[in-house]
């Protein structure tokens, strides 16, 4: 393996200033992804900064304004959580579709949104890409999946996204400047070569989740080649809110793992606005749905089969989004 | 850099790189050599150990990183000689057959009893999905597992 350094130190602002000051170093959470990008000899850091002793970042804290995760969370802890379970159902699902037990047993939250992007070309032993003209993420010209286009169209296949996207989560990043907050949805730039909004020195050090609300129901559910150990695919977080009058008042549909980020549907549902809920609704708005991601040139991923099955999952989750909306009266 | 952590029943105190995997350091320099490098990458599961209990890979771990751990590995499984339960149970219900994966499958087994002391074929199914096994066809490895469990609980 390539040879860097590794430290973990006591404090963030030691975190930090070892960030800034050290050349190509780089932060490592959980670890079962980055180890893999430095085994293939994709990224060749100088210097890992673990972030494993800042007990701060740990955790989940409960509050009215909603709950704050610290993003060193390790996944097996949410998935744990039952009152996570209850609260955000949809998170707590991506998070049980996630990789292995064994993984989630070391991956963290704050590590699964700052998730490369993942390519069937680019993520290879660099054996396997030496037979290919360097890609635009290998330094090169031309993007393989999407041949013509000039920008590096690397899936974004982090299965928490989607979910913390609709229930809203807002991030907070620090770095030896300060901090400033941001919507996750903010956070994905749309470019495989740089998916992050990340400055350099910069970390991920809160996610807000705010409450979900009464009338309000999510479902996630995830399309890949195999149950286990995979990246999605596509993966689809649905939303609905009713009035109190059980009319939809919102409703929303989020798909990952098409493009360098999660793409939002919420044009293509907004006829469902001040309906009355019912099967033929739920139909009719995914069709709607697979239309609008069919259309989008930026899903070079989504074709044939997946094109085909995308409506048919998007017509169980927002009828499972509406169900659980229903149950959610409080 | 120096670590020092929990094996078994022992203390391991070592210089180690700071590039280098916790397995590679087992393997090569504690000469544990129950857990196996299969894909090097997280996908198969036959260099399971537990960390504070729980299998994680530890092809995916650096050695740096299990500084003040508590590791387990099958070694430290048998006591004076005397196998497990769960080595037994899978003796018992042949839940191997080359025996590369079986480390692997019998610490995760070992997991998930601690936490589930009467999982369901389900519940075992999800706890496995991370160790890949190339002979049996996982159904003697359930049977193994739900034996182990019966065999714990007496």
């Amino acid at each position: 393996m390539h040879a860097f350094d590794f430290c973990q130190p006591e404090s963030l602002p030691d975190a930090l200033k070892l960030l800034k000051e050290m050349p190509k170093a780089h932060i490592i959470a959980g670890g079962t992804d980055l180890m893999v990008l430095i085994k293939d000899l994709l990224l060749k850091p100088s210097l890992l900064i673990s972030l494993a002793k800042l007990s701060d970042l740990v955790g989940i804290r409960t509050r009215k304004e909603g709950w704050a995760i610290g993003p060193m969370t390790p996944l097996w802890h949410l998935e744990r959580s039952d009152s996570l379970r209850l609260t955000y159902p949809a998170l707590h699902e991506a998070i049980r579709a996630l990789a292995v037990p064994p993984i989630r047993n070391q991956a963290t939250l704050g590590g699964n949104i700052c998730l490369d992007t993942k390519c069937i070309y680019y993520n290879q032993s660099h054996v396997w890409e030496r037979n290919l003209p360097r890609c635009l993420k290998a330094g090169g010209t031309l993007c393989h999946v999407a041949p013509g286009r000039k920008r590096c169209m690397g899936a974004l296949a982090a299965e928490t996204v989607g979910p913390l996207w609709i229930y809203g989560a807002e991030l907070t990043l620090t770095s030896g400047r300060g901090k400033r907050r941001m919507p996750l949805k903010a956070f994905y730039r749309g470019d495989g070569l740089n998916p992050h909004d990340l400055t350099a020195g910069e970390v991920v050090t809160s996610v807000v989740l705010p409450p979900p609300g009464n009338r309000f129901g999510a479902a996630y559910y995830r399309f890949a080649y195999r149950k286990a150990l995979e990246f999605s695919q596509f993966n689809l977080s649905a939303s609905i809110r009713l009035d109190d009058l059980g009319r939809i008042d919102s409703a929303n549909l989020v798909v990952g793992a098409i493009g360098p980020k999660p793409v939002e549907l919420t044009e293509s549902l907004s006829f469902l606005v001040g309906q009355t809920p019912s099967a033929a609704l739920w139909e009719e708005a995914a069709k709607r749905a697979g239309e609008a991601v069919a259309r989008m040139a930026r899903s070079p991923r989504l074709t044939g089969y997946i094109r085909a099955i995308f409506p048919v999952y998007a017509e169980r989750l927002l009828s499972e989004a509406f169900t659980r909306a229903k149950s959610n009266g409080r | 850099m120096r670590i020092r952590f929990t094996l078994n029943d022992g203390i391991v105190e070592e210089e180690v790189h700071p590039h280098e995997t916790l397995l590679d350091f087992l393997r090569n320099r504690v000469r544990v050599t129950s857990v196996k490098k299969g894909c090097d990458e997280g996908a198969c599961g036959t260099c399971t150990v537990l960390f504070h209990g729980k299998p994680v890979r530890s092809c995916l771990l650096l050695a740096v990183q299990a500084n003040g751990a508590e590791i387990t590995t099958v070694e430290g499984l048998a006591k004076r000689g005397e196998l497990n339960v769960i080595q037994e149970a899978f003796l018992e219900k042949y839940g191997f057959q080359c025996g590369f994966c079986t480390p692997g499958m019998i610490l995760t087994t070992k997991a998930l009893l601690d936490e589930n002391p009467d999982p369901t074929v389900e519940d075992i199914k999800d706890a496995f999905e991370g160790n890949l096994c190339r002979c049996t066809g996982y159904e003697q490895i359930i049977e193994s597992v739900l034996r182990a469990a019966e065999m714990r609980r007496g």
